[in-house]
C-alpha cells in the first residue's frame, strides 16, 4: 500500500510580506492541495520553480493563518512528463490522497489530460507552471479548470502590435514544428495582420532537433526582413539562441520571444543582448515594485530550505530567480487562496463556491500578484494580467511597455461550463 | 492459479481506497506486456513494435470517438482492427529479417509511428494528445465508469484473464509447441517440416491483437491518448515489463508490470529521484534475476529440490530435482539466448 | 536560389559530419561486439558537459574537448566494459536493459550536479564567412574539417596500425583471432575506449551546435541508431557515408519540404534499404 506521501510545510518562514495581518495559528483539518509537479529530467527546472514557488506560497498563507483557521498542506506528486502517468496520479491524489484541490503537470500533453479527467472528479483544477496550449481554455475548457498565467494569443498580439509599430512590417518566424509552435504561428499570424504588418518567412523546426543549422541559414538578412520572432522553448530555446549568434542574426535585426533568466539558470547568455520579450514577472524586479522585491527576497529564503537537487535546478541560491515560470505556481496558489478566503471553502464539498469566487477575482498588484494587476475571464476561465514588453540588456530587462490587462486578447471562444 | 484469480476479482473491490483503479492500469499495460513475452520469450522474436500496436488502437479510439461516434462496439472493432493491421507489418519484417535487423526493424517503426500523429494535427491533436469528450466518457466503455464502481474494473480482470488463458491454451497446444520450436531452432523445425515463416507471421498477429486490446482498453479507460503511447518509450517499457517479470511464462510480464510501475509511482511520490531508482532496479534485475521474477522463484525452487534430493538414491529422486542437479534448466536467461 | 542551395549543402555537410561522428563510435562497438549501446548518447552528452566544464573553469574548449575524450572514452569505456563484461555471453535483451538502466541513470546524475537547464556553451571561433547575404559561422565549417580528420584517422588506424588490424580481425572471427595470438581482452577494451571516446569527441565538438542538457543524448541516439543500420551494422566506413549522404538529403530537402515529413522520409528509406539487405546473405562484418 502506498504511503501517504505529504509534504508538511512548516510555517512562519522568514519571508517577506504575506497579504495575511496577523499570525493566528491555523486550527481545523488541513485543506489537501494536490501538485503534479514533474521532476524528470527533460522539465526539472519547471518542475523546481513549481516547488519552491508552491512551497513559499503555502508557508506564507499559513504564516499568516491558513484559511479561515484551516492550515494548507500540498500533497506532491511527480508524472515524470507522462501524460498517462499524470492522470493517473491526478486520480489517485484526489480518490486515495483526498485532495480538495489539484494544481501543476507542466507539459500541455499533461495539463489537457488532467483537464478532461476534472469534470468527473469534480475538483477545482488550476494550471501552474508551464502548460502552455491554447486549448486549455481556447478550446478545451470547463467549469473546474483554470489558468492564470496569460498564454499564446492573448499577448501574443499585442506585442505584434508594439513591434510592427516599433520595427517594421515585415517579419520572420521560427517555431517548433508541434501544437504549441503551431498555435505560436496561428496567433502571430492573426497578431500581425492585426498590425498592418505580415509574417514572410515561415520557418518550421522540427522538435527536438539537434542541428539547427539548416533552419537558421534561411533566415532572410538581407535587409527585406524587420526581424524575426524567435517562439521556441526549452532546450530549443537555448539552440536557437546559439545558433543565431552563431549566424549574427542579432546584429542585423530584432529577435522577439526570448524572455526569462530562470530558462538560463539565473544569467542570460551575451548573445541574447537585444532580444525582445514578454512576461507577467520580470527576472529581476524593478527597485520601486515593493512587492516584487519582497516576492524576490522570500523566493531566495525559501530555496534555501529546498532539496539540494532543485537548487541546481534553478542555478544556485545566488542566481536563482522566480522568472514567470516561478510566478505562475506562486499565483496559482494565491489565487486559489484568495478564492478560497472569498467562498470560506473547507474542503472539496464546497467545490461550486470554490469556482464561483475564481470566475470573480480581480486583484490589484500587491503581495499575492506582486507582478501586477490580475483579473480572471469568467466565460473561459483563462486570466488576465499585467505584462511587460522588455529588452535583454546583458543581465538587465529594459521594460519598453507595460499591458494592462484590459489590453489583453481573448484566447478564444470556449465557454467554460 | 483459481485462487489468484478469485483475489484478482475480489480483494482490490473490497480493499477499496483506489485500488481497483491502481490495478486496472496496471492490468491495461500488462497485456502489451504478455504481448511481448508470447512474441519475445516463446516465439524468440524481439519486437520493440509492441508500442506501436498500442498506441494505434488508442489513438483509433480516440480519434473515432472525438469525430464520429461514441458506440462502444465500433470503437472496440475499430480499434482492434487497426492494431491488427499494424502487426501485419510486423508481422512481413519477420518473414524478411532475422535477429538484430528485424529489432532495428520494429525499433525504427516504431520511432516513425511516434511522428505520424504530428503530420495531421487537426486530426490527432499533435502532441497536445485527443480527449474523448466527456459526453461520451462513460459510453464509450459501455456504461460501466473506470474512475468510479468496480464495473469497469472487472471486465479488464475478465478480459486480462482471457488473454493468459487462451494464450496458455495456445502454448500448451501442438500449435504452441511448434512455434516454441521454431524460436529455438528454426532451421531445426523447418527441417521437421514446420512452417517458419507461417507461425511467426501469426504469433506477431496474435501478440499484436493482445497489445491492441490493451491500448483499445487504454483508451476508453482514460478517455484521453497522448504522443508518448505511440513513441518507444511505451515500446521500451512493454519489453522491461516483461523481462523483469520473467518474458517466458505467462504470468511474469504481468507480475513486471506491477512491480515496475508501482516502483515508479511509489519513488515519484516519495522523492525527485524516481529516475534513478527505476534504473538502478533495472540493474538488480539484470545481473541477480536475469530470468526476472518468475524465472528466479523456479531456480530457487530447483535449488530447494536440489538439495532436498541430496541423499536420496538414484532412480528415487523427482525428475526436477535431477535436473537441477545436472543443470539442465540453464537454457532460458529470460526466455531469449544467444542460441 | 543558388545561395540558398550552396547554404544548405554547407549545411548538409556540418550535420552529416556530426552524424558520422556519433554514429563511428557505435558501430565500432557493434562491429567488434555486437552491442547496441542505448547510453551512446549519454556519452555525447558527458562529452559535451566537459568542454562546458572546462569553459566554466577558464580552461580553455580544446583542452575540454581533449578532457572528453581522454577521460569520458577511458573512465566511461572501462566503466562500461566491466558492466557489460558479465553479460557477454547473455542474450541481447539483458545487455539493452543494462545500458537502458545506464542511461537513466547518467541522465538523472547529470541533472543533479549540473542542473537541468540547457547551457550554452560558445564556439572557439567567432569568425564567419560571407556567402551571399549569409555570414555563414566558421566553426560548423571546423566540425566538418574535424569530423573528416577523426574519421580518416579512424580508417587508417582500422587499416594500417596494428591495433586496427586486431581489431577486425576480433570483429570478423573471435575465435579464430584468439587462436592467432591476438589479445582479445585487451581489443575490446581498445573499443570500449574508443566507441565511448568517439562519442564524447562528437559531443564536445558539437556543444556549440546543439547545447547541452541532460537529455541531449536521447535526441541524438535515434540519429546515430539510424545512421549505423542504414551504413551497415559494424561498417565504420559504411556510416560515416550514410551520415554525410543523409545529413546532406536532409538539409537540401528541408528548402521544399517540412521537417516533420523529412524525417518521415528517411524513416522509411532506411527501413526499405534494412529491408532489401537483409534479404541478402549476411557477409563478414567489414570496418
Amino acid at each position: 500500500m502506498v504511503a501517504i506521501a505529504g509534504l508538511l510545510v512548516a510555517a512562519a518562514c522568514g519571508g517577506g510580506a504575506t497579504g495575511g495581518s496577523g499570525s493566528t495559528a491555523a486550527t481545523g483539518p488541513a485543506i489537501k492541495i494536490g501538485v503534479l509537479d514533474d521532476q524528470a529530467p527533460l522539465t526539472a527546472v519547471e518542475g523546481a520553480e513549481m516547488r519552491v514557488n508552491t512551497d513559499l506560497a503555502i508557508a506564507q498563507i499559513n504564516a499568516s493563518g491558513g484559511i479561515h483557521g484551516h492550515k494548507l498542506e500540498a500533497v506532491y506528486a511527480d508524472p515524470k512528463a507522462t501524460p498517462d502517468q499524470a492522470i493517473t496520479l491526478a486520480q489517485q491524489l484526489v480518490q486515495q490522497q483526498g485532495v480538495d484541490v489539484l494544481v501543476g503537470a507542466v507539459l500541455s500533453s499533461e495539463c489537457l489530460g488532467v483537464e478532461n479527467l476534472v469534470p468527473r472528479l469534480q475538483v477545482v483544477y488550476v494550471s501552474s507552471t508551464g502548460c502552455a496550449a491554447e486549448d486549455f481554455t481556447a478550446k478545451q475548457c470547463n467549469q473546474y479548470s483554470f489558468r492564470i498565467t496569460p498564454q499564446g494569443r492573448q499577448v501574443n498580439i499585442p506585442l505584434s502590435q508594439y513591434i510592427v509599430n516599433s520595427y517594421g512590417k515585415k517579419w520572420s518566424i521560427i517555431y517548433p514544428d508541434y501544437a504549441f509552435g503551431q498555435s505560436q504561428l496561428a496567433a502571430y499570424k492573426v497578431g500581425m495582420q492585426a498590425a498592418g504588418g505580415e509574417l514572410t518567412q515561415i520557418i518550421p523546426i522540427p522538435q527536438n532537433e539537434t542541428n539547427m543549422t539548416p533552419y537558421i541559414s534561411k533566415i532572410t538578412t538581407d535587409g527585406s526582413i524587420s526581424g524575426l520572432i524567435n517562439t521556441e522553448v526549452g532546450a530549443d530555446l537555448v539552440r536557437a539562441s546559439q545558433t543565431l549568434a552563431q549566424f549574427n542574426i542579432g546584429a542585423k535585426m530584432p529577435i522577439v520571444g526570448v524572455f526569462g533568466k530562470e530558462r538560463f539558470a539565473g544569467t542570460y547568455p551575451d548573445s541574447l543582448t537585444g532580444d525582445i520579450g514578454q512576461s507577467p514577472e520580470l527576472s529581476d524586479p524593478p527597485t520601486e515594485n515593493k512587492y516584487d522585491a519582497a516576492y524576490h527576497k522570500a523566493f531566495t529564503e525559501q530555496l534555501k530550505k529546498e532539496d539540494a537537487n532543485i537548487v541546481t535546478a534553478l542555478g544556485g541560491v545566488d542566481k536563482a530567480v522566480p522568472g514567470d515560470l516561478g510566478y505562475e505556481a506562486y499565483t496559482a496558489i494565491t489565487s486559489l487562496k484568495l478564492a478560497m478566503n472569498q467562498s470560506s471553502f473547507t474542503g472539496k464539498a464546497d467545490t461550486q463556491k470554490l469556482i464561483k469566487a475564481m470566475e470573480k477575482l480581480k486583484v490589484k498588484q500587491g503581495a499575492d500578484f506582486p507582478g501586477g494587476d490580475f483579473q480572471m475571464n469568467a466565460s473561459d476561465h483563462q486570466g488576465v494580467a499585467t505584462t511587460y514588453i522588455a529588452k535583454i540588456n546583458k543581465q538587465q530587462e529594459q521594460v519598453l511597455a507595460t499591458l494592462a490587462p484590459d489590453k489583453l486578447s481573448l484566447i478564444g471562444t470556449c465557454t467554460a461550463k | 492459479m483459481a485462487l489468484l484469480i478469485v483475489a484478482l476479482f475480489a480483494i482490490p473491490p473490497l480493499y477499496g481506497q483506489f485500488l481497483p483503479q491502481r490495478v486496472q492500469n496496471y492490468l491495461i499495460f500488462g497485456l502489451p506486456a504478455l504481448a511481448v513475452g508470447l512474441i519475445a520469450g516463446h516465439a524468440r522474436l524481439l519486437n520493440i513494435g509492441v508500442g506501436a500496436t498500442f498506441g494505434v488502437a488508442a489513438y483509433t479510439v480516440a480519434i473515432v470517438a472525438h469525430h464520429v461516434t461514441f458506440n462502444p462496439f465500433v470503437l472496440m472493432v475499430a480499434s482492434l482492427a487497426s492494431g491488427v493491421i499494424v502487426s501485419v507489418l510486423f508481422a512481413v519484417y519477420a518473414v524478411v529479417a532475422t535477429g538484430i535487423e528485424y529489432l532495428l526493424l520494429t525499433l525504427l517503426t516504431t520511432a516513425a509511428f511516434a511522428s505520424l500523429p504530428l503530420l495531421a494535427t487537426n486530426l490527432t491533436g499533435g502532441e497536445n494528445g485527443l480527449a474523448i469528450p466527456p459526453q461520451g466518457a462513460v459510453v464509450v466503455s459501455f456504461g460501466l465508469d473506470p474512475i468510479q464502481g468496480n464495473g469497469f474494473y472487472w471486465l479488464l480482470c475478465f478480459i486480462t484473464v482471457f488473454w493468459c488463458a487462451l494464450s496458455s491454451y495456445l502454448l500448451s497446444s501442438r500449435a504452441g509447441r511448434a512455434m516454441v520450436a521454431i524460436g529455438r531452432n528454426p532451421v531445426r523445425a523447418a527441417a521437421m517440416g514446420y512452417s517458419v515463416h507461417g507461425y511467426q507471421v501469426a504469433v506477431t498477429l496474435y501478440s499484436g491483437l493482445i497489445a491492441a486490446c490493451g491500448g483499445w482498453l487504454y483508451a476508453i479507460g482514460n478517455t484521453f491518448v497522448s504522443l508518448d503511447l505511440l513513441g518507444l518509450t511505451n515500446s521500451v517499457n512493454a519489453v522491461l515489463y516483461s523481462l523483469i517479470g520473467g518474458v517466458d511464462t505467462i504470468i511474469g510480464p504481468l507480475l513486471g508490470t506491477i512491480g515496475l510501475r508501482f516502483l515508479s509511482e511509489y519513488s515519484g511520490m516519495q522523492s525527485t529521484q524516481s529516475q534513478l531508482y527505476v534504473g538502478f532496479a533495472l540493474l538488480v534485475v539484470v545481473y541477480l534475476l536475469p530470468a526476472g521474477v518468475i524465472g528466479g522463484l523456479r531456480q530457487l525452487w530447483l535449488l530447494r529440490l536440489r538439495f532436498r534430493a541430496q541423499g536420496v538414491p538414484e532412480g528415487e529422486e523427482p525428475l526436477a530435482a535431477t535436473l537441477a542437479r545436472e543443470g539442465g534448466f540453464d537454457a532460458t536467461f529470460g526466455g531469449v539466448t544467444d542460441e | 536560389m543558388g545561395e540558398s542551395v550552396a547554404v544548405a549543402a554547407l549545411n548538409g555537410l556540418v550535420v552529416g559530419a556530426s552524424l558520422a561522428l556519433v554514429a563511428a563510435g557505435l558501430s565500432l562497438l557493434f562491429g567488434v561486439l555486437g552491442i547496441l549501446n542505448f547510453a551512446q548518447g549519454d556519452f555525447f552528452m558527458l562529452g559535451a558537459y566537459a568542454v562546458w566544464l572546462a569553459l566554466a573553469n577558464g580552461l580553455g574548449f580544446w583542452l575540454g574537448v581533449a578532457a572528453a575524450a581522454v577521460v569520458v572514452g577511458i573512465a566511461g569505456g572501462l566503466g562500461l566494459m566491466a558492466m557489460l563484461w558479465p553479460l557477454r555471453d547473455r542474450a541481447h535483451a539483458l545487455v539493452l536493459l543494462a545500458t537502458l538502466a545506464l542511461s537513466l541513470i547518467l541522465q538523472q546524475l547529470a541533472s543533479n550536479v549540473f542542473g537541468a537547464d540547457a547551457k550554452p556553451v560558445a564556439a572557439p571561433i567567432d569568425a564567419r564567412i560571407p556567402i551571399g547575404s549569409h555570414d555563414y559561422p566558421v566553426y560548423d565549417l571546423v566540425v566538418v574539417a574535424a569530423a573528416a580528420i577523426i574519421l580518416a584517422g579512424g580508417f587508417v588506424f582500422l587499416k594500417y596500425v596494428r591495433y586496427g588490424i586486431w581489431l577486425r580481425a576480433v570483429a570478423q572471427n573471435q575465435r579464430m583471432a584468439s587462436v592467432l595470438g591476438v589479445p582479445v581482452f585487451r581489443v575490446y577494451a581498445l573499443t570500449f575506449v574508443i566507441s565511448l571516446g568517439l562519442a564524447a569527441v562528437a559531443g564536445s565538438l558539437l556543444a556549440p551546435l546543439v547545447s547541452v542538457y541532460p537529455t541531449v543524448g536521447l535526441d541524438i541516439n535515434l540519429n546515430a541508431f539510424i545512421v549505423v543500420i542504414a551504413g551497415g551494422l559494424g561498417n565504420f566506413r559504411g556510416a560515416a557515408a550514410i551520415a554525410l549522404a543523409l545529413g546532406v538529403v536532409e538539409a537540401l530537402g528541408a528548402i521544399v519540404i517540412p521537417g516533420q515529413a523529412v524525417q518521415l522520409v528517411v524513416f522509411g528509406f532506411v527501413i526499405v534499404l534494412l529491408i532489401v539487405r537483409s534479404q541478402r546473405q549476411r557477409v563478414l562484418v567489414r570496418l
